[in-house]
Formats: structure tokens, C-alpha cells, sequence
């Protein structure tokens, strides 16, 4: 099934400070999955095998997908 | 500090009655007498009128030189001898005559050069005679002749133009808008216009940016009006890097160097299609790949600093934005509606505040496209 957007943002919410407490994540939104349907992105900085995997276990049955931005900066 | 005083205005004619006069910010005498508008007009008594046979003395010594074919040719083809060639020509133009820097009232055909070397130093092709048509020549140093980038010295300045805070780099004007006070101001970061929180209010607004070679009190555009102050440290969130500066019409222009902004804010949404106008990648496009974003922003000296409910950015075509692009009004493609305030960015994503949030934090009652 097709998760909505505001499925995702009350998912994202609950686990924000989890996530961004985790080292080489930078931050987490509603993004676009490879089937082009919405799912939660996690935005790293050089995320290491296992934080990959205890973020993927965290969010079990729910669409993620990772993206290294590498450090976000003021532009 | 600067004396200063206000005027008013009722443009433009829809927002008579909306809310009131909107008030520019109106600079210092002298500061306005240092702005010199250039105007063509035929009818300028002090402008010197040019000898059509120079015209032609101009155009004959392009033909004899080659013209920019040879300019080209001798690029694609650089000369063996340890002289300098046609590739040192930049162009030709007629001009007022310069010895040592300085003007000699004569009008003569200009050799544009980008390093200015003797006789013996470049190749036969590439030698100036003394005389074309009975007109005496001249040739000037300019160096490499690049594009002007939105880092110039503009007025009015569109949006898109590189502006700063005195003691900021570089960002990018957003667009003009009027807020609940009625004062008409451009939108940009606070970390453009107001240092990360290290400004004063009233504080001098260059146009361009510093680095741009913007400087006090000669390039002022405005000055700052307010800014939402940044939670460093990443734990308290931060909404907007939202900053004003009061400004007028005269120094800062309603539309952007690529196009007119639609004066509607509308809310971003997945998958919608934007595009922005800034001082570094000038319009580029994109899609909102995501929303309700957390991140944490790296401000450099000043800490890091953690964002929520922010935007996602991907450019299409090329990177959506770079340094120098702070501030720049992120709006939909088709109708150029604002929806975000671009502020950060990582690899080839970029972060814009929602544009509700912003409107919000700074005040603001109308757009003014």
C-alpha cells in the first residue's frame, strides 16, 4: 500500500530525535521512493553499515530510502 | 549613522487600498547622488557625437586584423614563436585616446587587449598600426573579458543580484515584498543580510555583496529592517534563516534578471516543479523532492543549527544551486509563485524554507511582483 504524506510526517516526528541523534545522519523528510511513491528519506554524511542497519530496523514495513547529501552548509 | 527619510508611494495601483501607502526606503543625499543612472538619449547635450568615417576606421582596421575569426583561428591554432597573437585581441571599439592612464579628449579606434605588451612582443598579424582611415589608434589593457554574472552592480537590482550584509560574503537578492508595516523590502537570509544574527537593525545593505565588490557607504541598497534570529547549538529548531531590508524602487527591482515573480505564495508539495534565480547558478530548475524535512545546517563559525519542516530540493539538468545562492526565492516553474526561500544545501541537494513559514516569521503582507 501507498503510505500518505502525512503517515510519513507522524512517523518522521516520532523518530526524529532518534534519527538525527545517529552519527552520519544529517536529516530525515517525506521523499520520493524508487517506485516514485512517498517514503521516509534519511540524509546522511557517511553513514556507516551499521547505523544503515539499525535505521533500517527501526523503520521495518515502512517505504526508506537513504541519500548522502554529505554536510548540508549554509549557502 | 546615515540621516534618513522616508517617501511614499501608491504603486502598484493594486495595492491601493489593500492595506495602505506602501513607504520606500529612501537613502542619504549624498549616497543618492553617488548612483548615476545611464539613460540613451539622442537629445544629451553633453554627449559627443562620433564622425561616421571613424565608424568605418574602426570597422576597416577589424577587417584588416581578421576579425574575431582570426581571434578564434589563432585559439584553435596558437602561434610556435614565443610572441603574443591574435588571441590577445579582445576587440575593437572607438573610444576617447588614453596615454598613461589617463583621457586625451581625441576620440580614436580602440584595440581592446587583454595584456597590453610592445611591438616587438607580438606577432605581425596581431600589430596595431599607428593610423587607420587618417584616425590614430589605440590600444587598452582590459584582461579577460568574462560574462557579467549576477555579481554586478545593479540598479534598480532585480532579484537574483548578489547582495550582503557589510561583513557577509555574498547571497542573493529573493524578491521585494511589502510587510504589515508597509515598508517595501527585499527578502533574502538572515545570514545574508544580517550576519547570523551579528547584525544590528539599521544596519548598511550592499549591493553587491562584499565579495562582490560591494562597498559602504557607496553600493548601499537598504538597510536591515529585521531578521528571525538563528538557534545555533542543533537542538532548538529553527523554522526560517529569514531576514528583510528596507529598500526602494530605485535601488532594488520587482522582478528577478529572468523573470517576473507572480505575487501569490502558494504551498509546496511533492513532486511540484520549481525554479529559482540566484547571484552564483543565476535560473535554474528543479522538484521538490522532499518535504517536512529535519536537518542540521552547518553555519561555519557561527555553529551548527537544526531546521524542521523544511523543503527538498533536486535541480534538473544541473545542480538546483550553490554558494551565493542564499536567499534566492524558490518558485513554482510554471506560474512563478514563491514557495520557498533557498538557504542551505548538501552534494547536489539543496534546502528551501517553506514560504508560509516565512511569510510568518517576517511579517510579510504582500509580494510585490
Amino acid at each position: 500500500m501507498a503510505w500518505t504524506q502525512k503517515q510519513l510526517t507522524e512517523i518522521i516526528e516520532r523518530n526524529e530525535t532518534w534519527l538525527l541523534n545517529q552519527t552520519g545522519v544529517v536529516g530525515v523528510g517525506v521523499g520520493f521512493g524508487g517506485d516514485g511513491n512517498a517514503c521516509v528519506e534519511v540524509l546522511t554524511d557517511g553513514l556507516s553499515p551499521a547505523v544503515h542497519r539499525s535505521v533500517e530496523q527501526r523503520f521495518t514495513g515502512i517505504p526508506l530510502t537513504f541519500t548522502n547529501t554529505g554536510p548540508v552548509k549554509a549557502l | 549613522m546615515a540621516k534618513k527619510s522616508t517617501k511614499k508611494t501608491t504603486k502598484p495601483e493594486e495595492l491601493v487600498g489593500v492595506g495602505g501607502e506602501v513607504i520606500e526606503y529612501d537613502a542619504t543625499k549624498p549616497i543618492d547622488d553617488e548612483i548615476v543612472e545611464i539613460e540613451a538619449s539622442s537629445s544629451d547635450p553633453s554627449a559627443i557625437e562620433i564622425d561616421k568615417d571613424l565608424i568605418q576606421a574602426r570597422e576597416a582596421l577589424e577587417h584588416q586584423m581578421g576579425g574575431f575569426s582570426a581571434v578564434a583561428s589563432s585559439f584553435e591554432a596558437p602561434s610556435d614563436e614565443n610572441v603574443a597573437d591574435m588571441s590577445n585581441i579582445v576587440g575593437w571599439g572607438v573610444g576617447e585616446k588614453t596615454v598613461g592612464g589617463r583621457f586625451t579628449g581625441d576620440l580614436a579606434v580602440k584595440v581592446y587587449v587583454a595584456e597590453k605588451l610592445a611591438p616587438s612582443e607580438v606577432t605581425e598579424e596581431a600589430l596595431v598600426p599607428e593610423e587607420v582611415g587618417g584616425y590614430r589608434t589605440d590600444v587598452e589593457e582590459v584582461g579577460d573579458v568574462s560574462a557579467l554574472r549576477f555579481t554586478g552592480r545593479y540598479r534598480p537590482a532585480p532579484g537574483g543580484s548578489s547582495v550582503g550584509h557589510t561583513r557577509v560574503t555574498a547571497g542573493t537578492i529573493g524578491c521585494l515584498v511589502i510587510r504589515s508595516n508597509n515598508h517595501l523590502c527585499m527578502l533574502s537570509n538572515n545570514h545574508v543580510l544580517a550576519n547570523s544574527n551579528s547584525a544590528r537593525i539599521g544596519d548598511p545593505i550592499l549591493q553587491p555583496g562584499p565579495i562582490d565588490g560591494g562597498r559602504d557607504p557607496r553600493d548601499r541598497i537598504g538597510t536591515l529592517e529585521q531578521f528571525t534570529p538563528l538557534q545555533f547549538g542543533g537542538t532548538i529548531p529553527n523554522l526560517v534563516d529569514a531576514a528583510v531590508a528596507w529598500t526602494s524602487l530605485r535601488l532594488t527591482a520587482p522582478a528577478t534578471h529572468s523573470y517576473q515573480i507572480t505575487p501569490r505564495p502558494i504551498l509546496a508539495t511533492l513532486g511540484m516543479a520549481v525554479r529559482k534565480c540566484g547571484r552564483t547558478t543565476q535560473p535554474t530548475l528543479g522538484i521538490i523532492t522532499g518535504v517536512s524535512v529535519s536537518i542540521r545546517v552547518n553555519y561555519g563559525p557561527a555553529g551548527m543549527a537544526l531546521f524542521r519542516n523544511q523543503l527538498q530540493v533536486r535541480g534538473v539538468g544541473s545542480v538546483f544551486s550553490q554558494g551565493g545562492d542564499s536567499g534566492s526565492v524558490v518558485v513554482t516553474a510554471g506560474t512563478r509563485q514563491p514557495a520557498g526561500l533557498l538557504f542551505a544545501g548538501g552534494g547536489d541537494v539543496t534546502f528551501a524554507n517553506p514560504i508560509g513559514a516565512v511569510i510568518g516569521a517576517m511579517g510579510i503582507r504582500q509580494f510585490y511582483g
